[in-house]
């Protein structure tokens, strides 16, 4: 009885927001958890993996290795291993050693004398480095073969700070050291490629969104790829190197847009509102050594700071995603999960979301025994959307099944999508409970991308299988090399008419597949007419209670504009994302509302700063805004008047 | 990771800004061509061309003949004051700096106006110090207290940061003397506001209630002369400056301001608009205006310069800022960040002059901040801002990594041999703190011992606070020892500095069970390890070993302006800032290269190198 009442108030607490039945949340699936640290134990995690015994092995921006035995016990042992290394950001097990990138060098850590700690620290191989500060070194990644892979970050320009730079060999390139300690450029043409990844045996990268790459992308790296920023062409020319792209063949397809004011002073490339946009796609069909990502991941969406990528290995232990792939966002906090196929010989897949609310930025993650993941995170200097400064935490599935796409795969037609449980026959069937819409992002030397060509696909028909598990959504234009954004918004399950956990898919359309078009006899093509949910952003329903308290007085006609309410706008900044980075009165990625708000900026500066935002006005945030022009005139206003009204 | 940040350059540019801080006051050498400045009972004090102290033999010093250096040869056991020597100048507030020379197990001491003792010991290796140690403040004594308790008020310095002996030290004292009222009652005491030793600050605001032990007078007095003990045993003095803050320091007068609104630039014609406020204030001080951001605002007002002479401005303001006196620029237009310093000097006459004073800025994400600074003449440093004007520099909580244990960090570490020199940053540093609080860098890329030091280990902040440039920096007294190979071929005219042609390769390193490393290398066809230890507490011993050398492998232990023979098998360098000491007193070493630029050299045929590096 007691606990009626408490789930009937529970309910009556969420009355606002409650619909006709709420669905399954991630945190109804997968929970996280925080493992007990001795206190004092600065883990700013950069490198995370699982030894053969399950001991957790990780290293730390501080330059620490730590070796965590049964960490998933009450109690786990933390054993400092390894100290005094120059900000690891990767480790790796092989053979009774730990293996980590610094800096400078790819480093072998033995404990020889059997003391538990490493008191050999034997250089693989070092290589060159300026001293500018974002010249990380990221890895390694053990090949089949047992040979590493690196990846490392390019320097900045003095003056032009935004403009990546590789001052020595190796700088925005991802490299090969062999098993007797041979260097070997692999493949150039990376920014920040903090993500590098080995799955299945083949390598992989992921970039963060910067100048030359319009968002995060997930890569596969080849030997004598390109993927896209120049900076690292400095070096394709020297004797062992692979890429046989040069720099002058780069820049005779793309303007490098280096430009000095009348004082002398260069000018920051900006996103030019109008231009005719040039796309990394076209550069592959002149050189075939342009690698396109297997994914772009929507900037703010899903991840603001791609990071690593991890295959799940688990056999079912962490849920129905075996063999699929997850990849962390250290700026948002939050894990993606990563459908790849390969068409036409090139990868391609879709990214969804999967789990969110890490307590700081995700850099790493590795599978324990049990199949949970450990989660390892820092913040420190580049700002995370949880706003503890490091941590360590452990994804668990709770053995219950959510209601998700299991897989989108690419059709000569549209796309099949198949899900976790049957799906209900009647939402499946109708076209309003989808949506697709198509975008690029341009190649190009400013920092990152809109959405460039954004575009409704019509969809044409639908055809859920026998078994109710998969759809065929059947488009008329779809685009090659662009993404899809996929979106479910009214199928429901079978079982318990739960909507999707994650209604949208983000599939990025390199190729498409060769094969038979499904027939329009076999289409369903039905249409309910029931709008469609938040693809399209109405703001909320304004709730009013029964006695009629909180009910808004209805604008005077004639009145100047009110501003609206945190209610009326909350739907616009989902809708274009700029939650992802900003909170009403909490720093998050970018600065709160509320200090927007103080700079008294006016509602049309406000507006103006959507389109063509100012990071140098905001030095102390780590991550530069980009550039909004897919916010409309009239959503801008409207939170332009929201933020101003903030100001007290 | 990914993107660029701008507030990290702020950081450093401020980093750089504090080396700017330092102002120069007029300064006065005292002539060490004969005794005439000083006043002495004993002929123990003499005028000489140089020393050196050996470094075995207590109480050794050996003069040659010349001038410029003034040397205490004392035999020991003989006491009292005819053997001090004082200046014959009396001062009250002074700067003094100074080099000083210890013999084995010497002790004297510098007497500020004759009374308050700053403590000169042969103090090198001893693990921590007190005040009786090198830098100490010595004690007071009270001879109606009881046996134990007579000796107080003797401060130790923050760290022991003694050199070894006959080694050039140096130390620069700012005191400030006791004040009195008009019946010559003492209304506060003498201060040392601070004292440097050998580069380190080891004191900071320590007061003294009365003369120490030992005094002149046993009273405080408001001028006195310097006095140099000389009872304790043997030293040499050179290179001795002193500044006196007698005169009275400039006045700013008769301030008014005129404010400015609405994001003007710093060019705009201020005389063609009407000021949005205008106004009188006591000092300068940004919180006269309305806004903290697109505000331009200009003050004038009066200087009064008390005596003809250089004076020295130092200005923190946000923006664009100038100051002109009379109408001339002596800080010109120009635009600098929140927690930058510009310093500039100019020639006044005494009496009056016109101070213009203007300030524009529109970075809204920059804190206004305005402090101007000045000294002169005869005075110390004085604000001319409310104090509450210069808190929008911001600071950061030091992030310090202390050596308790064998400590091992690595990062990039700027390097400069000299002043003269290019700053360089060295990407694979490492750098080896012990609990002797001795340490040292190397370059994985050479095999070098780049620099080492006394005190403690090392400044994390620039490496771990926010994104971090991936440095660190020595907290303790530094020698710099230098940045090339350490091995080579013989017979080439110059040394090579890099790894050209050597074959070099890193191999990283291999603790002991104490966690102290070896390094391990190959170059020139060998491998070859590393191991540096520290001995006593006083100094480095390295033992290189190398497989199979080439017959023609040499190794450089030293390079620099001069490298002198002191005894069998020690050898200063750099006008004695440190020693190298071979193991091996009978192998002759090469001294090769023309004064100014010299390097010891030792063939290493035998496979091993075995030195010390004392300092």
């Amino acid at each position: 009885m007691k606990k009626l009442a408490h789930i009937a108030f529970a309910l009556l607490a969420s009355l606002s927001t409650l619909k006709a039945q709420e669905s399954p949340k991630e945190e109804d699936f997968y929970k996280i958890v925080t493992p007990p640290i001795p206190e004092g134990i600065i883990l700013e995690v950069g490198g995370l993996t699982t030894m053969p015994n399950g001991s957790l092995a990780i290293s730390t921006r501080r330059g620490e290795v730590w070796i965590v035995d049964n960490p998933t016990s009450r109690a786990p042992y933390f054993r400092k291993f390894a100290t005094g290394l120059h900000e690891i950001l990767g480790l790796a097990y092989k053979e009774g050693a730990l293996y980590c990138a610094q800096r400078g060098e790819l480093t072998k850590l033995v404990d020889k004398n059997g003391d538990g700690k490493a008191d050999v620290y034997e250089t693989v191989y070092a290589w060159p480095l300026s001293g500018h500060y974002h010249e990380y070194s990221f890895g390694p990644k053990l090949a089949p073969d047992g040979s590493f892979f690196v990846s490392g970050n390019v320097a900045f320009g003095d003056e032009e700070w935004w403009r990546g730079e590789s001052r020595v060999p190796g700088r925005g390139w991802i490299f090969h050291i062999t098993n007797d300690g041979k260097y070997e450029p692999w493949a150039t043409g990376v920014r920040s490629p903090a993500g590098i990844s080995m799955l299945n045996g083949e390598l992989f990268y992921t970039d963060n969104q910067g100048d030359w790459m319009g968002t995060g992308g997930i890569f596969q790296v080849k030997k004598g790829g390109f993927m896209g920023h120049p900076a690292g062409l400095k070096w394709a020319g020297l004797p062992n190197s692979p890429v046989k792209l040069t720099e002058k063949q780069f820049f005779a397809e793309r303007d490098n847009r280096q430009h000095r004011n009348e004082q002398g002073r260069a000018i920051k490339p900006e996103n030019t509102l109008g231009e005719e946009p040039q796309f990394l796609y076209q550069l592959k069909q002149k050189y075939d050594m342009v690698q396109l990502p297997a994914v772009w991941l929507p900037y703010g969406v899903h991840g603001v700071s791609t990071a690593e990528l991890i295959l799940d290995d688990t056999k079912g232990n962490f849920g129905p995603f075996t063999g699929q792939v997850f990849v962390g966002d250290q700026g948002q906090s939050n894990i993606m999960r990563i459908v790849l196929e390969k068409v036409k010989g090139e990868y391609q897949g879709a990214s969804i979301g999967f789990r969110s609310g890490f307590q700081s930025g995700v850099l790493r993650m590795a599978f324990d025994k049990d199949g949970s993941m450990f989660v390892g995170e820092t913040n420190r200097g580049w700002g995370s959307a949880g706003d503890a400064n490091q941590g360590l935490q452990r994804l668990v599935w709770n053995g219950k099944m959510p209601f998700e796409m299991y897989t989108v795969k690419a059709q000569p037609d549209g796309f099949e999508i198949e899900f976790t449980m049957p799906v209900d026959r009647k939402s499946a069937e109708d076209l309003d409970s989808y949506k697709v819409v198509s975008y690029l992002y341009k190649h190009y030397p400013v920092y990152g991308s809109p959405q460039i060509n954004l575009e409704d696909v019509k969809i044409t028909g639908v055809k859920v299988s026998d078994d109710n598990k998969k759809v065929r959504i059947v488009l008329d234009g779809m685009k090659q090399y662009y993404v899809h954004k996929i979106s479910l918004e009214g199928v429901r399950s079978a079982s318990n008419s739960w909507s999707l956990v994650h209604p949208d898919a983000y599939y990025t359309l390199n190729n498409i597949p060769d094969g038979e078009r499904l027939k329009v006899s076999d289409l369903k093509t039905t249409r309910s007419g029931k709008a469609q949910a938040s693809v399209s952003a109405e703001p909320a329903k304004e709730h009013v209670s029964p006695d009629g308290k909180g009910k808004a007085t209805p604008a005077k006609a004639g009145a100047a504009a009110k501003a609206p309410t945190w209610e009326e706008v909350k739907p616009l900044l989902a809708k274009n994302t700029c939650l992802a980075c900003h909170a009403p009165d909490k720093k998050v990625v970018g600065p709160s509302y509320a200090d927007v708000a103080k700079r008294k900026y006016s509602n049309e500066k406000i507006v103006e700063l959507i389109y063509a935002p100012k990071p140098e006005n905001w030095p102390d945030y780590a991550t530069p805004m980009a550039p909004m022009p897919q916010v409309s005139k009239a959503d801008a206003a409207k939170i332009a008047a929201w933020i101003n009204s903030l100001a007290k | 990771m990914s993107k660029t940040n701008r507030s990290l350059f702020q950081l450093i540019a401020s980093g750089v800004a504090a080396f700017a801080m330092h102002t120069a006051y007029a300064q006065q050498p005292i002539p060490l061509n004969d005794l005439s400045a000083f006043t002495t009972k004993s002929s123990d004090w003499k005028i000489v061309g140089n020393a050196s102290a050996d470094l075995t033999k207590e109480n050794a010093l050996v003069t040659s003949p010349g001038k410029g250096v003034l040397a205490c040869l004392h035999e020991k056991g003989k006491y009292g004051s005819d053997y001090e020597l004082i200046s014959n100048f009396k001062h009250g507030d002074l700067d003094i700096e100074l080099d000083f020379m210890m013999s084995k197990g010497s002790n004297s001491g510098i007497y500020l106006q004759g009374n308050y003792e700053v403590q000169l010991f042969d103090s090198w290796g001893k693990k921590g110090a007190k005040y009786n140690d090198c830098g100490g403040i010595y004690e007071r004594w009270n001879d109606s207290k009881p046996e134990g308790e007579k000796g107080y008020e003797g401060y130790a310095p923050r760290f022991n940061v003694a050199k070894a002996p006959g080694l050039w030290q140096h130390i620069k004292i700012s005191y400030q003397a006791p004040r009195f009222d008009a019946s010559g009652k003492k209304i506060a005491n003498a201060v040392f506001l601070s004292i440097v030793l050998n580069g380190v600050t080891i004191h900071e605001n320590v007061e003294v209630s009365g003369p120490t032990r030992g005094s002149l007078t046993a009273e405080d007095v408001p001028m006195g002369p310097i006095r140099i003990q000389g009872d304790h045993g043997s030293l040499a003095i050179r290179n001795i400056v002193v500044n006196n803050f007698d005169k009275k320091p400039a006045t700013l007068s008769e301030l008014t301001y005129k404010t400015y609104y609405g994001g003007l630039s710093e060019t705009e014609d201020l005389s063609k608009l009407t000021p949005a406020e205008t106004g009188k204030s006591e000092s300068l001080n940004w919180e006269i205006l309305k806004e903290n951001n697109n505000y331009s605002f200009v003050y004038n007002g009066r200087l009064n310069a008390a005596s003809e002479g250089e004076y020295t401005f130092r200005l923190q303001a946000s923006g664009n800022a100038y100051l002109k006196i009379d109408g001339k620029d002596v800080i010109k237009p120009e635009w600098k960040s929140n927690n930058e310093f510009r310093v500039a000097k100019v020639n006044l006459t005494a009496g009056d002059h016109k101070l213009e004073f203007f300030n524009n800025k529109r970075d809204g994400w920059m804190r206004p901040v305005l402090g101007l600074w000045v000294s002169g003449p005869g005075f110390r440093e004085i604000a001319f801002h409310s104090k509450s004007s210069a808190m929008g520099g911001g600071s950061t909580d030091p992030i310090l990594i202390q050596a308790a244990t064998n400590t091992i960090t690595r990062s990039f570490m700027d390097f400069r041999k000299d002043e003269k020199a290019k700053r360089t940053r060295v990407v694979h540093a490492v750098s080896v703190g012990s609990p002797a609080s001795l340490h040292y860098t190397y370059d994985l890329d050479k095999g070098a011992i780049l620099q080492v030091w006394r005190g403690e280990f090392l400044d994390a902040t620039p490496m771990w606070h926010d994104r971090g440039d991936g440095s660190s920096r020595p907290r303790g007294s530094v020698t710099l020892l230098g940045d090339d190979m350490f091995l080579g071929k013989s017979g080439k005219s110059k040394w090579e500095a890099d790894t050209t042609g050597s074959g070099y390769r890193p191999k990283g390193y291999v603790l002991d069970d104490s966690d102290v490393p070896t390094f391990q290398y190959q170059a020139f066809g060998s491998s070859i390890t590393d191991y540096v230890s520290v001995v006593n507490n006083q100094y480095f011993e390295r033992i290189v070993k190398v497989n199979n050398p080439a017959k023609d492998l040499v190794a450089r232990l030293a390079d620099g302006a001069s490298i002198e023979k002191i005894s069998e098998g020690l050898y200063a360098v750099d006008d004695k800032s440190y020693y190298i000491q071979l193991a091996d007193k009978k192998l002759k070493p090469e001294i090769r290269g023309a004064k100014g630029e010299q390097e010891l050299i030792v063939p290493v045929t035998n496979g091993e190198v075995k030195y010390s590096i004392l300092f």
